[in-house]
């Protein structure tokens, strides 16, 4: 880009991230310019800058090459041992303002860098107080908005909002802002970038009780045609025993009196899988009780029509935990236009010799990002704020005014928010009984990425 | 994907204060005789946050994949610290290898069923596993006396081999929740995944045996006995008879028997080998989709070999060529997957 295009300059930044600068060196281009290279999102890029370093005498020249040289020290030191402020390429396009008219800055961090100088420049330019350098750098393959942006949340419980109730269960039931809803969605036209960026949520928990455990995923629509998501075809509330505790207000009970594998429900995915064909999912469960639950032997079977296509391991289920992830499914994709009757089945094979009973409420199908959280203590109180992902990974939880470190994620770092599309959340709380009231608050926040300027 | 080892205590509490270095997962292997069977690490970073893997002999492991999704489980067996590339390398085994440990004594009598006896050999020595789960008991009896001369693995080793009244082998994996899964080997037609890739296929006569009788000793004798001589007809006539002996140690009868049939029926025709070339080598389920990742792809299930014989072959007299049994499976970033596969039964209901 021409030189009156890009401001750049080197910052100074707390190790949490992009905020006040400690520290700023702003980078005089050479004639040739710079554009920065377009990255991947998840490759490093290696590139070097043609700069001028200026002063009013040579010492001051000088000032410029230590500092950024301490700047580049820095970096490298924090890529090694993974502690220290964070260097950062800071990038302004020329009339790019904001909402309210401040320059829009955008941020790449540095993991490298060197700065060399030709000897030639060593006696005659830097006497006249004028340097050409180039500054050598490895830095990460994508920008990121140096602001913070809130995201719009949707669900049962408010449009477009900070801030969204979610309970345990997506039975609908109840009134806004309380209705039993655990999923939020965040509209295509509120996601800017065109990389995928990691989102950071603040999840305020409010059940009675403790939590043991906090399963979160992220899911998407993968049919082209529509831009939007469809959380009901991820979620299957069984029917049978009527009981109000229970989502939809039934449960299915289903006794195990032989040793053969039984299905315990069979849900119908005909149309469903051409939404979510193609992928992973995990089969999650909540069970009304854990009665049985670590007598028996589950299974996820997915048939089409009468023959099985896919089976899962077989798995014992912990018989404290009423939410369990029963498996991770490979959906097929789907074929267009085409009739297929597929089906997926939760079984259980007991291994006593006991008559058993598994009272099983809903399924619901998280997506492939997914992560469980636990805390190192087995327990994360109610009133806890948890604050989890986000380009710094963060994972902890404010408590009783108390900052506590002891979340353990399982699975990936952060969710992400795919650009150009809509994205949706789902969220599953183990509480004591897995109460399809127990509910928190959820905010989400994200630095948009792009690939280059 | 990522792959993410976690580390628990020697007594599986959680660690709360970890090394701050970058893992790598170099290579997982498990095999349907034990199930989990070798993990191989990196850890890289500085002296002093390696030099904390001192402590990690015998931790509990579970390497994660970034969807959440629980690739391998075991403990560390050995580790090294390299100082020169600033590294560590964590060798890591299957709960499995811990039947290993210890030797195993009985001396009470009278025969009992032998998925009993390894029930009863893990309450003995298996001081790592939680519980027995026996999905299929053998219906086979034997003597439970031992005279403490060999490990637990051992044992129950030659008490799987002895298989079920269905003349099935009887597999065994430690799950992740540290449970002894005891289940017979599954049918060839209970087949849910494909495999794709550039293979090398072959078959040959030197693992054909159709006539075959087990030598056997009792717990505790060193003299053997022979079981009668069983012939498979078919493949006489059609390939000559081509004999082999085969040898149980720690047996009755009974279980020498059901050794011997079973061998008979998985080996009467020639033994076809499938080789999957590493990288190239695709799983799927069959009714396609995602790829499965290759340290996803389990032990001890049939995979269906997509289009490698052409159907004006004649395969008539070999063992099935569309199906391989994965016995053992290694998946490595760089290598892909590798799969030790097991001899296939014959395609005229053998184990169904």
């Amino acid at each position: 880009m021409s030189l009156d295009t890009l401001t750049v300059k080197l910052a100074r930044m707390p190790e949490y991230g992009m905020s006040v600068a400690y520290e700023t060196i702003t980078l005089t281009i050479a004639e040739k310019g710079y554009s920065p290279k377009p990255g991947d999102g998840e490759t490093d890029i290696n590139e070097t800058i043609e700069i001028y370093l200026t002063g009013a005498a040579a010492v001051n020249v000088q000032d410029k090459v230590r500092a950024i040289n301490l700047m580049m020290m820095r970096a490298s030191k924090r890529k090694r041992i993974g502690v220290g402020d964070r260097i950062y390429l800071m990038v302004h396009v020329a009339g790019e303002v904001d909402d309210v008219a401040a320059d829009v800055w955008y941020g790449s961090e540095i993991l490298e860098g060197r700065l060399s100088i030709d000897e030639s420049e060593l006696e005659g330019p830097i006497s006249n107080g004028r340097m050409n350098a180039r500054l050598a750098i490895t830095r990460k393959g994508y920008f990121e908005d140096g602001a913070i942006r809130y995201l719009p949340l949707t669900n049962a419980n408010g449009n477009r909002i900070q801030v969204v109730n979610i309970y345990n269960c997506m039975d609908l039931s109840g009134s806004a802002p309380n209705k039993l809803d655990n999923h939020v969605e965040i509209a295509a036209s509120d996601i800017k970038g065109d990389l995928p960026a990691p989102v950071r949520f603040t999840l305020s928990l409010a059940g009675t009780g403790p939590v043991e455990r906090i399963y979160l995923s992220k899911f998407l629509n993968h049919y082209g045609g529509e831009s939007a998501v469809y959380p009901a075809y991820h979620y299957y509330d069984i029917s049978g025993s009527a009981d109000a505790a229970a989502s939809g207000g039934a449960y299915k009970s289903q006794t195990i009196s032989t040793n053969n594998e039984t299905a315990i429900t069979t849900v119908n995915l005909d149309s469903v899988f051409l939404r979510l064909g193609g992928d992973l999912h995990h089969i999650m469960a909540r069970f009304r009780s854990t009665s049985s639950l670590g007598n028996v032997q589950f299974r996820i079977v997915l048939s089409s029509g009468s023959t099985v296509i896919w089976r899962s391991r077989p798995l014992r289920l912990s018989n404290t935990s009423q939410i369990q992830d029963i498996a991770v499914c490979n959906m097929p994709p789907t074929g267009r236009g085409l009739s297929i009757s597929l089906s997926l089945a939760l079984t259980g094979q007991r291994l006593t010799s006991n008559t058993e009973t598994i009272e099983l409420d809903f399924l619901q199908f998280f997506g492939r990002e997914f992560i469980k959280l636990e805390s190192v203590t087995g327990v994360i109180e109610t009133s806890s704020i948890i604050y989890f992902g986000g380009s710094n990974n963060d994972r902890h939880r404010l408590y009783s005014g108390q900052t506590m470190m002891d979340l353990i994620p399982y699975g990936a770092d952060s969710l992400t928010l795919t650009p150009g599309q809509a994205n949706g959340f789902f969220f599953l709380m183990q509480s004591n009984n897995a109460s399809i009231n127990y509910w928190a608050t959820v905010g989400a926040e994200y630095r948009p990425r792009r690939s280059t300027i | 994907m990522i792959l993410r080892p976690m580390f628990r205590r020697r007594d599986f509490g959680v660690m709360v204060i970890k090394p701050s270095v970058i893992y790598q997962v170099n290579s997982l292997s498990q095999n349907c005789m034990g199930g989990m069977l070798k993990a191989d690490i990196t850890a890289k970073g500085e002296i002093d946050e390696l030099a904390e893997f001192l402590d990690y002999l015998r931790t509990d492991v579970t390497i994660w994949d970034d969807a959440g999704r629980l690739a391998w489980w075991g403990y560390v067996n050995e580790f090294k610290v390299i100082t020169k590339g600033k590294e560590a390398r964590l060798f890591c085994n299957g709960w499995g290898q811990t039947l290993g440990w210890r030797y195993y004594l009985n001396s009470a009598a009278g025969n009992t069923e032998t998925t009993a006896q390894i029930v009863a050999i893990i309450a003995n020595m298996g001081q790592f596993i939680t519980a027995v789960d026996i999905e299929t008991a053998s219906g086979i009896y034997s003597a439970q006396a031992r005279d403490g001369d060999r490990k637990g693995w051992e044992e129950i080793d030659d008490l799987l081999k002895s298989g079920t009244v269905n003349n099935l082998r009887l597999l065994a994996e430690v799950t992740d929740q540290r449970r002894l899964r005891i289940y017979e080997e599954p049918n060839i037609l209970d087949v849910t995944m494909m495999i794709e890739g550039d293979v090398t296929v072959g078959a040959s006569l030197d693992t054909m045996v159709n006539k075959t009788w087990a030598l056997w000793s009792a717990p505790g004798e060193s003299n053997r006995h022979n079981t009668a001589t069983a012939t498979d007809a078919e493949s006489a006539a059609e390939y000559g008879t081509k004999s082999d002996p085969l040898t149980l140690s720690a047996a009755s009868e009974t279980q020498a028997n059901a050794y011997r049939d079973a061998e008979l029926a998985r080996r009467r025709f020639p033994i076809p080998t499938i080789d999957i070339d590493g990288i190239s080598g695709r799983v799927r389920n069959r009714g396609g989709g995602a790829e499965i990742p290759g340290y996803l792809v389990p032990a001890g299930v049939w995979l269906v070999v997509k289009d490698v014989i052409p159907s004006s072959a004649n395969t008539a007299y070999l063992a099935d060529m569309s199906k391989i049994f994965v016995e053992e499976i290694e998946w490595s970033p760089g290598r892909g997957i590798r799969i030790t596969p097991r001899d296939v039964p014959g395609r005229y209901g053998e184990g169904v």
